[in-house]
């Protein structure tokens, strides 16, 4: 499992990088691993408002649909239409293809990699 | 001189079942056509383009099967003969329509219908004008193609869906579709399967604008997959005659762009067919389109207009016909037995899309607590068997009540569908009540289950 160091990360599988100013998000690693090949990606559109804690996205495998959470309380500006016409890259590249960007605020209690290394070990048990 | 309980002007899907309801309540009727019998959707929309769908997605699903090594050999579309069935197919169902009035004993006029002045109605042909005096007037005039004003787009080799369907086979190498909605992606697929460069040029930030996101979103996807261009955000600015064809201009974010093409299809949208329709000092009022209240009645005393020629209509040949025999049903003072309010959209694409009722946003805007459960067809049996694309069911519903309030369907067969989730929210249905059906197996159509189960 891959768990990049200067990532931080939530207990729903979501991966979250500061970026001049803004928030990126995306899926883990493990959590691609899971959920198996996808095919669609249902992204979020420009200027939707979340909570920290909704479910922004959602990801769509042969096996099933699953919800992307945002610990961000704010707005999104920005979408990666890419993931529409390969929603496979977030199996193949799983912290290049990020899903949005954020502007807000985190209201969520992060974890670091190793705490979600950690996490996701116990997880599995 | 004749005498007419009834005049109908437009002899398409709204205005031959509207001339057959009058007929059958022993009226007199007349049904004025200038062009051919079933208008629009038979001759030039609905029937040819789906004549055209059936059998170049059959070609697709040989392609299929090739693939697959089920099947061997080599299989061609023959364009000519393609193009000489829909016409064959569209001359069954016109004589269909003509014996229908025969039957129901309406005067089919043909030629050109003008109201000149409550109860007259000035019919003109080839042999010349006649007027003829009635009771009523239904005006079903229609509607006619729109063609966007930017400079070219009346150049030759522009045409719009009245020209590609009613004429001759006509295959082009590119094709530039202006203009992402119903008919620019049934008529994409079409010509993708054909061979054909397909672009698609949409001014909106999506295709299917008006359907739900996750819709436009997944056909967008299938649509790149086979190989057809989809720009979105792209403004039409100009189209010209260059050496390499027709170029059309267009803007994406402010940055220019151009894309060549053989022939130029306009398919931005429909207007009223009111050319030559009433005499100026008749007073109709007119927004777009003929203005009507909810029983159908003009401003114009005995005058009742329905379908695609009245304001905000919802362009569907089957909207028509409801409201066609609605307004029949007012004239005589009755109420109308039909929920014209319910009217299921669909989109022949492979996979089929099909709606009814309200989207989630919708419904959360009319201030429902909505929620939408989405059922996914990947594990359907037919859907595996079939080869389909990604397909699924989303039905809209009351969180508190249950009560279903809408269903997008993009999968297939999706049109054969529809009509299960427009009994559910005409006769507000639970969910739990739509589940407790038993649904044959395998079918696309059990894939409800899943949908409504919560």
């Amino acid at each position: 499992m891959n768990t990049p160091r200067e990532l931080k990360y939530a207990k729903t599988h979501e991966w979250v990088k500061e970026e001049d100013g803004l928030y990126v998000i995306g899926i883990t690693d493990y959590a691609q691993d899971a959920l198996g090949s996808l095919v669609f990606v249902n992204l979020p559109e420009l200027d939707d408002e979340f909570e920290a804690g909704d479910a922004f996205c959602d990801v769509e495998s042969v096996k099933a649909v699953s919800d992307v959470m945002t610990p961000i309380t704010g707005r999104v500006v920005e979408v990666n239409e890419a993931l529409l016409d390969a929603p496979e890259l977030l199996n193949e590249d799983p912290y290049g293809a990020w899903i949005a960007k954020f502007e807000g605020e985190i209201e969520e209690d992060l974890l670091d990699a190793e705490e979600y290394e950690e996490f996701c070990e116990n997880e599995a048990e | 001189m004749k005498q007419y309980d009834l005049i109908v002007i437009g002899g398409g899907p709204g205005g031959y079942p509207g001339a057959a309801a009058a007929a059958a309540k022993g009226w007199k009727v007349a049904l004025v056509e200038a062009r051919d019998l079933g208008g629009t959707c038979l001759n030039r929309g609905c029937i040819p383009t789906k004549t055209l769908l059936h059998t170049t997605e059959l070609y697709r699903d040989v392609q299929g099967e090739l693939a697959l090594g089920t099947m061997e050999g080599a299989v061609n579309v023959n364009p000519a003969a393609l193009f000489a069935q829909k016409v064959a197919v569209t001359e069954k169902l016109r004589a269909g329509v003509a014996d229908l009035m025969k039957r129901n004993k309406v005067d089919v006029l043909c030629g050109h219908g003008k109201v000149l002045a409550p109860g007259k109605v000035e019919v003109t042909s080839a042999e010349g004008s006649e007027v003829y005096e009635t009771e009523r007037i239904l005006l079903a005039a229609g509607s006619v193609p729109a063609r966007i004003p930017v400079p070219g787009s009346d150049l030759p080799g522009v045409i719009t869906s009245d020209e590609l369907l009613d004429g001759e086979a006509n295959v082009p190498a590119r094709l530039v579709i202006i203009g992402g909605g119903v008919i620019g992606v049934e008529i994409a697929s079409v010509y993708a399967a054909l061979g054909t460069e397909v672009t698609i040029l949409e001014m909106l930030p999506k295709i299917l604008p008006n359907m739900d996101k996750e819709i436009s979103q997944n056909l967008t996807q299938i649509l790149k997959k086979r190989g057809i261009a989809v720009k979105t955000g792209a403004a039409l600015k100009e189209i010209t005659r260059g050496e390499g064809g027709l170029i059309c201009h267009y803007m994406v974010k402010e940055k220019p762009e151009e894309v060549a093409a053989d022939l130029v299809l306009m398919a931005t949208g429909r207007r009223a067919n009111l050319a030559g329709l009433c005499a100026e000092d008749l007073g109709l009022e007119v927004n777009r389109g003929i203005v009507v209240n909810d029983r159908f009645e003009t401003n114009v005393p005995g005058i009742w207009a329905i379908g695609d020629a009245i304001s905000g209509s919802i362009q569907l040949a089957h909207a028509a016909t409801a409201q066609a025999q609605a307004a029949v049903a007012y004239m005589a003072g009755e109420t109308p037995k039909i929920h014209l309010d319910l009217v299921p959209a669909c989109i022949y694409t492979s996979p089929e899309i099909a709606a009814v009722g309200l989207t989630e946003e919708q419904a959360k805007e009319a201030g429902f607590a909505a929620k939408a459960k989405k059922a996914l067809l990947h594990g359907n049996a037919k859907t595996i068997i079939t080869h389909q694309e990604r397909s699924f069911i989303k039905v809209v519903y009351d969180e508190e009540t249950h009560v279903v309030l809408g269903a997008q369907l993009m999968a297939a067969r999706a049109s054969d569908m529809i009509d299960e989730y427009a009994v559910a929210i005409a006769q507000k249905l639970t969910m739990e009540q739509m589940a407790s059906l038993i649904r044959p197996h395998p079918t696309f159509c059990e894939a409800a289950d899943d949908a409504f189960t919560l």
